[in-house]
């Protein structure tokens, strides 16, 4: 982690994490205007207890949960939910050409976008920052076997939408 | 990890590359922070200006308070009356309270799911007229609260969206909208288990003085309008936007820069709030006169809330 000790302040944070944050966020959120916005909200009220915060051994750990939660209590749903998978578009045919993995992940984007925020949450934080499930269950305040079910309930239709729309074969 | 789980990673890391670039990430970042310390008295008109007049109960600007005359059209009146939703839920573990909102005249009230293994969204909307969907959607006739009750189930992924409609009474048609987290059955429990309450609607801004006669629109994060008693539109709208460049600067709205511009269909005052990176934006349409002295009054009372959000 980058927030080792109490001398690295706020600034050099920003400016050192502040990317990386970016895509972390984006990556949750699916929308750069939000990404943004969750980003700038969670360090903004963060600064004032930075002193705290860099006394962590984990403090960028720490930052990543805010943002996650912050993301999570977010009252702009209604934008976030417009996202749905019926404007998913149709595939070409097969997926076995560079080209067609791109689309298959364009494809797979958009059903992401169309998850509940909690759903979306959990495989981000698997797959995107390779948490194990207890972390994850620590990070959003629930129980391992919340954090199973999401993941699972999100993955079987995905799965079952991906097949649908043919973007991956025997999976 | 199986191909699924494969294409999930891969998907994740290709969009990361997309994400928004930090570019001016620290600025903003300090500017927010200043906003955060200021936001409790924050206001149009100046801080320590605006603290001492909201306690006094006067307007911002000075004047006296009850009844500041616009020439031949919108008067302002001292304070605002929120709109109140008439309903709740039993409180809920999992459940977060309900906020009021009012969009175009409808009032709704949206229940957050705190926990979401077992519970979802759930947004109640009270309306004069019947809702309508052009969704497709299929429909079945249920028992809610002694009435007949439709719900319309839409087949969209990754949940179906289950909306379900009845008369509560003469010209009160109440829609509850939530996911397939529920089942139908429990779907009309919910319904059922309505009570009536009065939920006031929470605006984004404080309002020192607002148009005498006008019904409140829209209160929501961003904005609030006024609509004329029988009028088909808002006529009078106050919104807040993300910081927009200002052109024609012709006078300051207590410490604020502003732009007051006339044309045929209307007057609009942009005020440059720096405070909260934003422009709030106070549009009057051309069937309400407002002389330009009141709509610097209105504009100066406003007082922006935490719980705003710029648009």
């Amino acid at each position: 982690m980058l927030i080792k000790n109490s001398t690295t302040d706020f600034d050099e944070f920003v400016q050192g994490r502040g990317s990386a944050l970016l895509r972390f966020a984006f990556v949750l959120s699916g929308d750069a205007h939000l990404a943004e916005d969750l980003v700038q909200e969670v360090l903004a009220r963060l600064h004032r207890r930075w002193d705290r915060i860099t006394a962590m051994d984990h403090g960028e750990a720490y930052v990543r949960t805010a943002i996650v939660r912050q993301f999570l209590s977010w009252r702009r749903r209604r934008a976030y939910r417009e996202a749905v998978l019926a404007e998913v578009p149709e595939p070409g045919g097969g997926y076995d050409e560079p080209q067609q993995n791109v689309v298959a992940r364009d494809q797979m984007w958009q059903l992401l976008r169309g998850l509940p925020r909690a759903q979306r949450a959990v495989l981000v934080l698997r797959f995107y920052c390779d948490l194990p499930d207890d972390e994850i269950a620590t990070l959003l305040g629930c129980r391992q076997s919340t954090v199973r079910s999401q993941a699972a309930r999100a993955l079987t239709r995905m799965r079952a939408m991906m097949t649908e729309q043919g973007v991956y074969g025997n999976g | 990890m199986d191909e699924l789980d494969r294409l999930l990673a891969d998907t994740m890391r290709d969009a990361a590359g997309h994400a928004p670039t930090d570019n001016g990430l620290l600025g903003t970042v300090h500017r927010r922070s200043r906003r955060l310390r200021r936001r409790r008295t924050a206001t149009v008109a100046g801080v320590s200006l605006a603290v001492v007049a909201v306690a006094a109960g006067v307007p911002l600007l000075g004047g006296e308070p009850e009844q500041l005359p616009a020439a031949g059209g919108v008067q302002l009146a001292a304070g605002w009356t929120a709109p109140e939703f008439p309903y709740t839920l039993p409180k809920t573990e999992g459940m977060s309270d309900p906020i009021a909102t009012s969009e175009n005249g409808q009032l709704s009230a949206f229940f957050e799911a705190t926990e979401l293994e077992n519970h979802a969204d759930v947004t109640v909307t009270v309306s004069d007229d019947e809702p309508g969907s052009t969704a497709k959607a299929t429909k079945a006739t249920k028992r809610v609260r002694g009435h007949s009750a439709t719900l319309w189930t839409v087949n969209v992924k990754p949940a179906k969206q289950l909306t379900l409609i009845w008369q509560e009474s003469a010209g009160e048609w109440i829609e509850l909208a939530t996911d397939d987290t529920y089942t139908p059955a429990q779907v009309v429990a919910i319904a059922d288990s309505l009570t009536g309450a009065s939920i006031a609607v929470q605006p984004p801004f404080d309002l020192a003085v607002s148009p005498a006669g006008l019904e409140t629109d829209t209160a929501n994060a961003s904005r609030m309008t006024f609509r004329a008693p029988g009028a088909a539109t808002d006529g009078f709208r106050t919104v807040l936007r993300k910081r927009q460049q200002l052109t024609g600067i012709d006078r300051k709205v207590g410490k604020y820069d502003a732009a007051l511009t006339r044309r045929p269909d209307g007057v609009t005052l942009s005020v440059d709030v720096t405070d909260w990176d934003a422009t709030l934006e106070i549009t009057v349409d051309a069937g309400l006169t407002i002389t330009d002295a009141d709509l610097v009054r209105y504009a100066a009372g406003v007082k922006i809330l935490n719980r705003s959000n710029p648009e």
